[in-house]
């Protein structure tokens, strides 16, 4: 008797469930043993108790953050159509033992159709769990909470096609239409976030309206729209590679993604290198590969820091401050952590690499980075609160010193053999403090002096700095 | 004093202990085969020499100089070649040596005939400017060759040279290692192929389940061979 596509496809998910449940399991076995579980979900508990009892401590700022925000409620959910729009595993789970189907008289249509069922449904039970999460813990009213859950699904899940479309877009074409997406989005935010009354309604309708064609249309030409190959590969390479597997695997055996050719005219450039004068050049074009490799999630930083700095300037001026404090965190981690990523490569890894020279011409491309970024909220202020000139200059400036010094810390923490779970625990802490002081003096230029200067002291403390040159 | 000492060295992976409290020394101008079965540490082990494994206990010291405690200086000493070769995919085989070169703080006008004079014998002079992606495997394995070749570290650390080369190149190779060798360089490899190293291997060491189990000298290859039929 022969199976429906429906049937098999839902076997073949059960299977893939079952095992990666299954490599959980395992994994977890071997990060947590089962004395330390004991102990460790009482702390959970407490911890979540305490989160509690500080977020009633200060009901009154939340209840008053929340009335400001449920105005924008539709902006905070058009927010999050961004969020995992550049992404590196597909929407859809489809891989090689989907593409076997093909082969046996069972449509991809019908498959991609159960998919998106799939998703869709993931997505609801997901944002209804999340939703009633914050409805719990937080003094949202009711109305506002639903009005968030019905928003954000909808956005969210008239994303699925466009989302799926955007990750199989690469070469040249990719490039220019994931540049004219991200495009669209900061025009679209911006007018949301300025727009009033019925020019809001009229542009939230018109963003649905396009949204709602492109899902139709995408439904219909998924066929044309996709890259099967590179679907399938990713998926392959990431469905059994979950959070647990990564923490337990990811040290031993660091596995290199699948690799396509992404902008096919820098391959064109490739077929014939230009004659290397400086060695120096080596460095950048690693670099610049690291950077190309990783461009989604670089993409995705600077939307949610643009976001967030532009919806937190509507909202008043500390908020902005707050939303220019956190973006330069954001900044600076995603550069950490490139570095950190570039220097896995087996090969820098196994040799004496010259490390002021490669993190010289990084902090570079960083700081041009840090200006934009911070010119960005800048700009912001001057237009919405005519900030003082000097404070501006001011605040680039220590803006400037402290993201090369969180940049300096975190790069020679990771070359460092010894990394003391301690040290990072430690300076995470100062940082916290950093950001009250940010918080409760209301002076940004205090808060990242204080900083800078603590992280000084710091450095003079910490004993040697092992493989910096 | 021995060139190299590793004392007392565990590496876990996962629960496994990869390394079981193992001491090895290596004297200078020393050839050493390590040999095992598959799965008995040799890769692992020099993994960890060249610091892409962290290790839970011992310490690994070359010329007074600490992997744990100086990692660039220790490095500097160390030339290492995996089975696979790991070249970067954004630079070409050229920017390949440059970047050995560099980072080893050699003179690259001094070194471009010995390239030239690699890449001759290794066949590949023609592929000077390709991208490892467009190499084959065997092609990858010889560019991987010639970097370690290029530098005249204390240490030239090797796994499984011979894997992957065509027999012109496994030739080629054990000419060079010969010269190496006569010139003084202290060389450490794992093999399964004894055969190729017969007339130049100093020293085999045996290891099993992460340990040391058994060291001999070039005349007690014979025997072990016999028993490895």
């Amino acid at each position: 008797m022969q199976m429906g596509t429906g049937s098999l496809w839902w076997r073949l998910q059960r299977a893939k469930h079952r095992k990666r449940r299954e490599l959980n399991k395992q994994s977890m076995e071997i990060l947590v043993d089962k004395v330390t579980l004991f102990y460790l979900i009482p702390f959970l508990i407490i911890g979540l108790l305490v989160v509690r009892d500080l977020l009633q401590a200060h009901n009154e700022l939340l209840t008053a953050v929340v009335n400001d925000l449920s105005a924008n409620v539709i902006v905070i959910s058009f927010l999050t159509i961004q969020l995992g729009l550049f992404q590196k595993k597909p929407v859809f789970g489809y891989s090689s033992s989907e593409q076997l189907l093909i082969h046996l008289p069972h449509q991809r249509q019908v498959i991609l159709r159960y998919f998106w069922l799939l998703k869709g449904g993931t997505l609801l039970i997901v944002h209804a769990v999340v939703f009633a999460l914050l409805y719990l813990l937080l003094p949202l009213p009711l109305t506002t909470a639903l009005a968030f859950f019905f928003w954000v699904s909808l956005f969210r899940g008239l994303m699925l096609i466009i989302r799926w479309s955007i990750f199989c877009w690469h070469g040249v074409r990719g490039y220019i239409f994931r540049f004219l997406a991200s495009g669209a989005i900061i025009i679209a935010v911006i007018a949301l976030s300025i727009s009033t009354g019925i020019d809001r309604i009229n542009l939230i309708g018109l963003i649905l309206l396009t949204l709602m064609s492109a899902q139709v249309i995408g439904f219909f030409m998924i066929e044309a729209v996709s890259d099967f190959d590179r679907v399938v590969a990713m998926n392959d390479h990431f469905q059994f590679r979950t959070f647990f597997v990564k923490a337990v695997v990811g040290k031993v055996l660091p596995l290199e993604t699948p690799k396509f050719p992404r902008l096919s005219l820098r391959n064109k450039a490739r077929a014939k290198p230009a004659p290397m004068g400086k060695t120096s050049r080596l460095y950048r074009r690693v670099m610049w590969s690291e950077a190309v490799k990783e461009q989604a999630l670089i993409l995705q930083t600077y939307f949610s820091v643009l976001g967030l700095i532009v919806f937190l300037s509507t909202q008043g001026f500390i908020f902005l401050r707050m939303g220019l404090v956190l973006g330069l965190v954001l900044h600076a981690r995603l550069f950490s952590l490139l570095f950190r990523l570039m220097y896995q490569a087996p090969l820098l890894k196994s040799i004496p690499l010259r490390i002021k020279r490669y993190v010289v011409p990084y902090q570079f491309v960083m700081n041009l980075i840090t200006l934009a970024v911070v010119a960005v909220g800048l700009a912001m202020m001057q237009l919405m609160y005519q900030v003082e000139l000097v404070d501006g200059v001011m605040i680039l400036i220590v803006a400037y010193v402290f993201t090369n010094e969180w940049l300096r810390y975190r790069v020679e923490e990771s070359l460092n053999k010894q990394k003391p779970l301690s040290t990072t625990m430690i300076f995470s802490i100062l940082w916290l403090i950093g950001y009250i002081i940010v918080y409760r003096y209301h002076t940004i230029i205090a808060g990242f002096a204080g900083v800078v200067w603590i992280s000084y002291i710091w450095d003079s403390l910490k004993m040697k700095r092992g493989a910096s040159e | 004093m021995a060139l190299l000492s590793i004392r007392d060295l565990s590496v876990k992976q996962g629960e496994t202990l990869a390394l079981d409290g193992l001491n090895l020394a290596i004297n200078e101008g020393e050839l050493v085969a390590l040999i095992g079965h598959n799965g008995a540490g040799k890769s692992t082990l020099m993994k960890t020499m060249m610091g892409l494994l962290d290790f839970s206990k011992g310490e690994i010291v070359l010329k007074n100089y600490n992997l744990s405690e100086d990692p660039l200086n220790y490095k500097r000493r160390v030339v290492y070649i995996p089975e696979q070769p790991f070249l970067l995919t954004e630079l070409t085989v050229y920017q390949h040596f440059q970047l050995y070169i560099d980072s080893y703080q050699r003179d690259e006008q001094v070194l471009t005939p010995v390239i030239e004079h690699y890449l001759q014998q290794f066949e590949i002079q023609d592929k000077r400017d390709a991208f490892p992606l467009s190499l084959s495997k065997g092609m990858r394995q010889k560019v991987q060759l010639i970097c370690g070749l290029l530098i005249d570290a204390d240490l030239l650390i090797i796994d499984e040279p011979f894997i992957g080369l065509d027999v012109y190149a496994q030739r080629t190779l054990v000419n060079v290692l010969t010269d190496k060798k006569a010139c003084g360089q202290t060389i450490l490899l794992t093999t399964h192929q004894f055969d190729q190293l017969d007339t130049i291997m100093d020293r085999y060491v045996m290891l099993h389940e992460g340990k040391v189990i058994e060291e001999g000298s070039d005349y007690q290859l014979d025997a072990l061979k016999r028993r490895f039929d």
